[in-house]
């Protein structure tokens, strides 16, 4: 009861994870979008550390992994948040709902 | 005593990404979005994740959320005044397929708990930075340096993209001309 | 190798007109007119010198040998059963070729001035040349496939040729007509085909005409009628025959057919073209020699339509009409012969093919020449023509010879043909067709004179047009007086010598026969000497005198309005217009049906693709739950829950489209092609 176990951990990163693709199916500003993705990566990543924790064998992986997942956060933001300024500057608007360009 | 930490933990960051992606006020949410951070900080502090927990704070919280955060200044109108309400159904229709996802998630992860528990214990900064460098089996360093040349893209290209390029300057002239033909 | 250079190259006689036909029709659309005409002249020419040299040393060296100097295989449908094309020499397909190409040469040159100025000039050669290279196919042809491929050749060129004045509505009815019968009677033709082919197990004249194959088809029963195949089969390939030859009742496209240019009539629907149901009939003789109730059809039918022809041609006005029923009556004549040969009696395949050949000199020489006048006065009405042999003086004399030998009059070519089948008749111990046949001699002196006196002699009617009237041009008067020649002489060529079956027993001329077919003939001219040599009221007083019978006869016994009756009130009516509206209401309707649900659906799945992005993730997160509950071992519950929601949502379509259409709500669809 001390410590709290390994399907602790993957209920709670399922949960929110989940969150999170309910805040990407939803919300209609593309940077409320980027925040959805970050907490998806972040329940991800917690994943990977709970199973590294719990099952241990010798392997870092599991730490290593979520270095290279802020990493990768990190490109992935900046490369948003220039599109969104890009966009802002064209558009004025960063609602999803209009930016359909591409369709076209 | 940490499974009750755990839970509490938890809890408050459910509740802020809740709020992450409910709220209108785009500040606020970055805010929330800062505590949910925290909290996964906090757990990994629970299982001996230090290193990450450091790296967690500095580089999430204190870059990324930053940067959000700076954008979201930027790009102004942070209540979103301007934009229509997401309508119900769509709500609706996200929330049913989040929560069917979560009960998938729920029965697949139930059979992987039973798996034989080893001795519970987190690899040491020492490890983590071994293997980070290390070019050996078990190594990373393939991937180390791959994340270094995407991060460097990842700046030219945002800079690329959001520099004001030659597009504006172009029309720029060309509707300076028009008004001097008018 | 046969060591003849000309008949080891026969297969150049087709070829020449072939090649006239595409330079003319596709090559040289920009050229002269006098170029196209003299390259088409060139190639029947060349053709012809091919035709003459390859006969003459055909008759020369291989008289009655059946030589194949080429053949390839161009079908194969089983190991046994191919179709071969190639060429095929015996003595009536050189007799075919070398009249076909000899009278298509001397036409190809009166066409030159006939046609003179025409705007489908080009169109016209070209139409003549692959006309010709059809027939020539047809008449070479070593196996049923390809005669009956090179068949519907000479009927498209006939159908195009009969319509070649298209601007006028009766020319494209005339087309129309003379294609379809035609087309339903190779109906026939095509299944009696198919079953020699089926039981003899080849398709090839040699294969089919051998004795053993013939008996071997003889002793298969079919159940119908108790007949044996080989009949069954000889009369469905008489009906293709008898459409192509106009035989009853299928010839009520020929006198329409003369809608089309008189060098056309001359060549296509009295020289060539109409005897290839003849020709067809004689290529199996063998067949047709045994199929005893096959023979009888064709005699019964040959002898009826020689009469029955005979009589509507005593009344028709129309030149070309006239001589159109003529032709069917010849045709019959030859029929005729056909129809009482046999191997004991052979003389009737001589004397078919014997007059085969001079009726086709002096028929084409007799439409030729009413061309000329048609030329000369712009109408076709002989009430309207009179008194035209000062002003026509060569066509004159030349029609004339051809009037005579028509009629029977010795020494002239018709004479020793028309005696040589009432011969064939007689000996054969076929009486009442004998008795026929000569009473049509009469008739045909009778009407042949009746035409030469109302254009010749009598008196002008129409005084403007006759004094407008003048000699036609060089071309035309060269192939009158070309054809002229074979017209007089062609009677004198020692025919039984050269083309015969069996043991040919020589009669020699008996006179009894000879003599009682002069006299009926010169009762015919003298009649008509006397009814129309000069104006006078009897014509009008016989017409009256016979009232109702003149009237039907007139009116060509009514078969086209017979025929009009049928399939307008009861085919089209009753069987058509039901089928018609089965077709456009239930599987049109079911295409369009098809078509808007599809539409529909589209309509609806097309909402989905919003150009949002969110809209996709909710798609890509809806695919990854599927995706994990296929991998969770439910594959078979997902695909089939797949499959019935697609199949409904089809089903759903279906339903909603229907019942728009129902409500009249739908959006017409764009029509494409219909009709």
């Amino acid at each position: 009861m001390n410590e709290p176990s390994l399907n602790q951990f993957l209920v709670f990163s399922a949960a929110l994870f989940c969150v999170g693709v309910y805040g990407l199916l939803t919300r209609r500003n593309l940077i409320a979008m980027l925040m959805s993705v970050e907490l998806i990566l972040n329940a991800a990543a917690l994943n990977f550390v709970a199973f590294h924790h719990y099952k241990f064998g010798g392997e870092v992986g599991g730490a290593v992994f979520p270095v290279f997942i802020i990493a990768v956060a990190a490109a992935e933001a900046a490369i948003v948040l220039a599109i969104i300024i890009a966009l802002f500057r064209h558009k004025k608007e960063l609602d999803v709902e209009q930016v359909n360009t591409l369709k076209h | 005593m940490k499974t009750v930490l755990f839970y509490i933990i938890s809890i408050f960051s459910l509740l802020c990404a809740i709020f992450v992606v409910t709220t209108r006020h785009l500040f606020r949410a970055a805010l929330a979005l800062i505590g949910v951070l925290t909290g996964i900080a906090g757990m990994y502090l629970l299982i001996d994740a230090q290193f990450l927990s450091a790296v967690q704070i500095t580089v999430y919280i204190g870059g990324i959320v930053v940067l959000v955060v700076y954008v979201v200044m930027l790009v102004s109108d942070v209540t979103q005044k301007g934009f229509a309400d997401t309508p119900p159904w769509r709500k609706a229709v996200g929330g049913i397929l989040a929560a069917m996802l979560f009960v998938l998630l729920l029965i697949a992860s139930a059979p992987l708990a039973l798996i034989k528990e080893l001795a519970a214990r987190s690899a040491t900064v020492t490890e983590i930075g071994r293997a980070l460098i290390s070019p050996e089996k078990g190594g990373f360093v393939l991937a180390f340096e791959l994340i270094s040349i995407l991060l460097i893209a990842a700046v030219i290209g945002a800079l690329t993209i959001a520099f004001p390029g030659d597009f504006t300057d172009k029309e720029k002239e060309e509707k300076e001309i028009e008004e001097v033909k008018k | 190798m046969s060591g003849s250079w000309f008949i080891d190259h026969l297969w150049l006689v087709p070829l020449f007109p072939f090649i006239g036909f595409l330079i003319t029709g596709l090559g040289l659309r920009g050229f002269k007119h006098a170029v196209s005409s003299a390259v088409a002249i060139v190639a029947v020419g060349l053709s012809a010198l091919v035709a003459w040299g390859a006969a003459i040393d055909y008759y020369g060296k291989f008289g009655g040998k059946t030589l194949i100097p080429w053949q390839y295989c161009w079908l194969k449908f089983s190991p046994t059963l191919q179709g071969n094309v190639g060429v095929y020499v015996d003595d009536i397909s050189m007799l075919l070729t070398i009249v076909v190409t000899t009278i298509s040469f001397f036409i190809h040159i009166y066409s030159q001035g006939y046609m003179h100025g025409d705007k489908g000039y080009r169109r016209f050669f070209a139409f003549l040349n692959l006309f010709t290279f059809s027939m020539l196919g047809l008449v070479l042809a070593p196996s049923l496939i390809q005669m009956f491929v090179f068949w519907e050749l000479v009927g498209l060129s006939s159908f195009l040729l009969i319509g070649f004045y298209w601007e006028k509505p009766s020319a494209v009815a005339a087309c129309k007509k003379a294609f379809i019968v035609t087309r339903f009677a190779d109906l026939g033709f095509l299944i009696g085909l198919l079953l020699l082919a089926y039981y003899a197990k080849g398709l090839d004249f040699v294969h089919i005409n051998d004795q053993s194959t013939i008996e071997h088809l003889n002793s298969i029963k079919v159940p119908f009628l108790g007949l044996s195949l080989l009949p069954v089969a000889a009369i469905l390939v008489f009906m293709g025959a008898a459409g192509k030859s106009a035989m009853f009742p299928l010839h009520i496209w020929l006198p329409d057919a003369m809608e089309g240019p008189t060098p056309v009539s001359a060549l296509i629907h009295a020289a060539t073209m109409v005897v290839a149901g003849v020709y067809l009939v004689a290529r199996l003789f063998p067949v047709f020699a045994i199929a005893r109730e096959a023979v009888a059809v064709v005699l019964a039918v040959g002898t009826f339509t020689s009469l029955f022809a005979a009589i509507i041609a005593m009344t028709q006005f129309d030149i070309k009409r006239v001589l159109a029923y003529s032709t069917l009556s010849q045709l019959g004549y030859m029929m005729l012969a056909l129809g009482v040969s046999s191997w004991e009696h052979p003389l009737g395949f001589t004397a078919s093919m014997f007059h085969l050949t001079t009726h086709a000199c002096f028929k084409a020489l007799l439409f030729l020449g009413a061309g000329s006048v048609i030329h000369a006065v712009h109408t076709n009405d002989m009430r309207e023509m009179g008194g035209l042999h000062k002003r026509l003086p060569i066509t004159h004399i030349t029609f004339l010879i051809a009037c005579l030998a028509i009629a029977g009059v010795p020494p002239l070519s018709g004479f020793f043909s028309k005696d040589e089948i009432l011969a064939a008749a007689w000996y054969s111990g076929h009486h009442l067709p004998f008795l026929v046949a000569l009473f049509v001699a009469g008739l045909t002196a009778f009407y042949m004179f009746r035409l030469y006196f109302m254009t010749f002699w009598n008196e002008p009617k129409d005084l403007e047009r006759h004094n407008h009237a003048h000699e036609s041009p060089l071309s035309m008067v060269f192939a009158l007086v070309a054809l002229a020649i074979p017209s007089i002489a062609a009677g004198f060529i020692p025919f039984g010598h050269y083309v015969y079956r069996g043991e040919l027993e020589h009669h020699g001329i008996n006179w009894l026969i000879a003599g009682a077919s002069i006299v009926a003939g010169l009762c015919g001219i003298s009649l008509a000497f006397i009814l129309y040599f000069r104006p006078n009221d009897l014509p009008s007083r016989f017409a009256y005198a016979f009232g109702v019978f003149h009237k039907i006869v007139y009116h060509k016994f009514y078969i086209d309005e017979i025929y009009l009756y049928v399939t307008h009130n009861i085919i089209f009516k009753y069987i058509s217009a039901p089928f018609n509206w089965f077709d456009r209401h239930c599987v049109d309707g079911f295409m369009d049906l098809t078509a808007q649900a599809t539409l529909q659906a589209g309509r609806w799945v097309r909402r989905t693709v919003t150009g949002h992005l969110q809209t996709y993730l909710v798609w890509v997160i809806a695919g990854i739950i599927l995706l994990s509950l296929i991998i969770w071992n439910l594959n078979d519950v997902i695909i089939w829950g797949l499959a019935i929601i697609a199949l409904s949502g089809v089903l759903i379509a279906y339903i909603y489209q229907f019942v728009c259409t129902l409500l009249k709500k739908t959006e017409p669809l764009k029509r494409i092609d219909r009709d």
